[in-house]
């Protein structure tokens, strides 16, 4: 008879199998830690790169604060526009490495910024309604995340118009002229932009500015002498208080003439009358040089072809406003000189007949003069709009409610003496100010934002 | 003989038999307990990891939160002002340079249930042309907040975030 042979070996069999079992759970256990430990560093990774483009995006909106996309802004040029205002802030600078902001189709796309951690890139997709889309993709170890927000394309005047006098030259207040705000003293502020002179803002003898002054980058540009008063100070400690430097200077206004010009309609060839007269809607013609000694009453708009020195010099009535053809000519060969018993009206008080009916649209500026030397003189007084020029002087008894700013538009110096009083009237200000080109501002919109966007 | 040989075999396993397959279960076992003593390291770190993390966003809100420059004096320098930063922080280059152990929170309070956990801020202040290049404290309007999160003195996760001045400031 034989043995059984099932027994025998019995013992391997079974610790083969418990053995087999103890392997696949280690097995599986160390596959489960493997996983949990990549699932953290996953984590820490995703977090990681999260933060690269909330950085991102941090960096983007800052770097585009105060930019400005030219007034012909649509769908279909939106890419162009951003590509050359984020282009000029950011392409060349050490971010970019050598790269540039790309356009293309309906947005623009920003190359990879390196940081420590990682690096984020950004992109702007027009998305209608006057928004686009600004999404910032952050990267770490091979991660990515994207934020993104919503930003509204908002007409605007530029920041000039934020003060109640700004140039972009330097700015000399003195002698016992006055700058003073009719419904608050902050309508009242001043500004230079200039960072080539050594003295951007110069306050001295008794004059007044109700408001705040502002420099770019360093106080120090700003000087006193005298006894001037600065935000309603006297006090040197306390006048501290009131001056400032900003980083960047705030951007000027863009002058465009070319739907004023064709208002003037009647061409004044030769010298005025001597006699009391009135004109209307006037173009003065190139290298005419005249001066307005009579009583003389001025409707409508003054034209004024360049090169051309133009003087009111006896007593005259201006009701409307006066631009210049944009001039790159000698400040010497394009002059406007208000002097003697000048006063002058706004648009609104002409008569609304059919003559006056386009030039009553154009509200909110008196003095428009790219190119021109301006210089108010005299027994002057005004309540009117917006005054700029290349070149501003205001001396002796000159006083003038201004409804909007006083801006200089060239590195040329601006100045306040005599006994000048200049009165900033905001709250009186038309919005959009007759000349002036309206850039888009880029304001980002909260409720939009959202993570993982593309 | 052949008889007597026959039923010492047929009596249960040998003794070699039952020493290998004692060996072979004890390889199991001490595989198995390897196993599971490294999958408990390993879920630790992980879950030190994910502490980390969260330690680490919650000085990320914080910051969020607090305004670029000192509110009271604008050109109060950089650094922690008189008052200690563990006890007060009004800004955000308050917490230049501070260790917080227990970890604080998203509102700057502690966290005191966290122990053993601390937040290491430093911060360093960059060119916004080229936010590789740092610039001297306080010189610019960007500034890159570094957090090392550590645990019991050992460095969990180092990360970093740029904090700017905002357009209200």
């Amino acid at each position: 008879m034989k043995r059984p042979r099932t027994s025998r070996g019995f013992a391997y069999v079974l610790t083969l199998i418990l053995l087999s079992i103890m392997m696949t759970l280690a097995a599986a256990l160390t596959n489960s830690s493997a996983l949990s430990m990549a699932s953290s560093s996953n984590l820490a990774d995703a977090a990681k790169a999260r933060l690269e483009a909330e950085s991102g995006m941090a960096f983007m909106l800052t770097r585009m604060r105060g930019m400005r996309l030219a007034a012909n802004t649509t769908e279909a040029t939106f890419a162009a526009n951003m590509a050359a205002a984020l282009g000029a802030r950011l392409n060349g600078t050490g971010n970019l490495g050598g790269a540039s902001v790309i356009a293309g189709g309906t947005g623009v796309s920003v190359p990879a910024i390196a940081t420590p951690d990682g690096s984020f890139s950004a992109a702007l997709i027009w998305c209608g309604d006057n928004r686009c889309r600004l999404s910032v993709t952050g990267s770490a170890r091979g991660l990515t995340r994207s934020v993104s927000i919503e930003l509204l394309l908002t007409p605007r005047n530029s920041a000039a118009f934020d003060y109640g006098l700004a140039s972009l030259g330097p700015l000399s207040v003195s002698g016992n002229s006055r700058i003073l705000g009719v419904n608050s003293p902050s309508e009242a502020s001043v500004l230079s932009a200039t960072t080539s002179d050594a003295v951007a803002v110069s306050l001295s003898g008794s004059a007044i500015v109700a408001g705040d002054a502002t420099v770019v980058q360093d106080p120090r540009f700003l000087t006193i002498s005298g006894s001037p008063s600065l935000g309603g100070t006297s006090n040197p400690l306390l006048m501290a208080q009131h001056i400032h430097a900003v980083a960047e200077a705030p951007d000027f206004p863009q002058v465009d003439v070319s739907a004023l010009a064709p208002l003037a309609t009647n061409r004044l060839t030769t010298q005025p009358p001597t006699q009391t007269t009135t004109l209307t809607n006037i173009r003065i013609a190139a290298g005419l040089n005249p001066t307005f000694t009579s009583d003389v009453i001025i409707n409508g708009i003054i034209y004024v072809e360049a090169p051309n020195n133009v003087q009111f010099a006896g007593k005259a009535v201006i009701n409307g406003m006066v631009v210049t053809e944009p001039s790159t000519q000698p400040l010497s060969a394009c002059t406007l000189r208000f002097g003697g018993n000048v006063e002058a009206y706004g648009v609104e008080t002409l008569p609304a007949t059919a003559e006056f009916s386009a030039i009553r649209a154009q509200t909110g500026t008196f003095v428009l003069a790219p190119g021109f030397d301006v210089t108010f003189a005299g027994n002057f007084s005004a309540i009117n709009g917006t005054i700029a020029a290349d070149k501003l002087t205001f001396a002796g008894t000159a006083t003038g409610t201004v409804k909007g700013a006083v801006i200089g538009l060239s590195p040329e110096a601006t100045s306040v003496g005599g006994s000048v009083d200049i009165l900033v009237d905001r709250q009186g200000a038309s919005p959009h100010p007759a000349g002036f080109v309206q850039t888009f501002t880029l304001t980002p919109q909260g409720t939009t934002y959202r993570e993982g966007g593309q | 003989m052949t008889c007597n040989t026959r039923r010492r075999g047929r009596g249960g396993f040998s003794l070699i038999e039952a020493a290998i397959a004692t060996a072979l279960l004890a390889l199991g076992v001490t595989a198995l307990m390897l196993a599971v003593q490294s999958g408990t390291a390993a879920n630790g770190a992980g879950r030190k990891m994910t502490q980390a993390v969260f330690l680490a966003q919650e000085i990320r809100e914080w910051a969020l939160r607090l305004p670029f420059v000192d509110p009271q004096d604008p050109n109060n320098p950089p650094g922690p002002d008189g008052s200690s930063p563990q006890t007060f922080v009004d800004d955000l280059n308050d917490l230049m340079n501070v260790t917080y152990s227990p970890p604080r929170d998203a509102y700057g309070s502690p966290m005191t249930d966290m122990t053993g956990w601390s937040q290491t801020i430093t911060m360093t202040w960059r060119d916004p042309n080229n936010l590789s290049t740092t610039v001297a404290n306080g010189a610019s309007d960007i500034v890159r907040v570094r957090v090392n999160v550590a645990f019991k003195g050992q460095e969990v996760l180092s990360t970093g975030f740029l904090a700017v001045r905002r357009s209200t400031e």
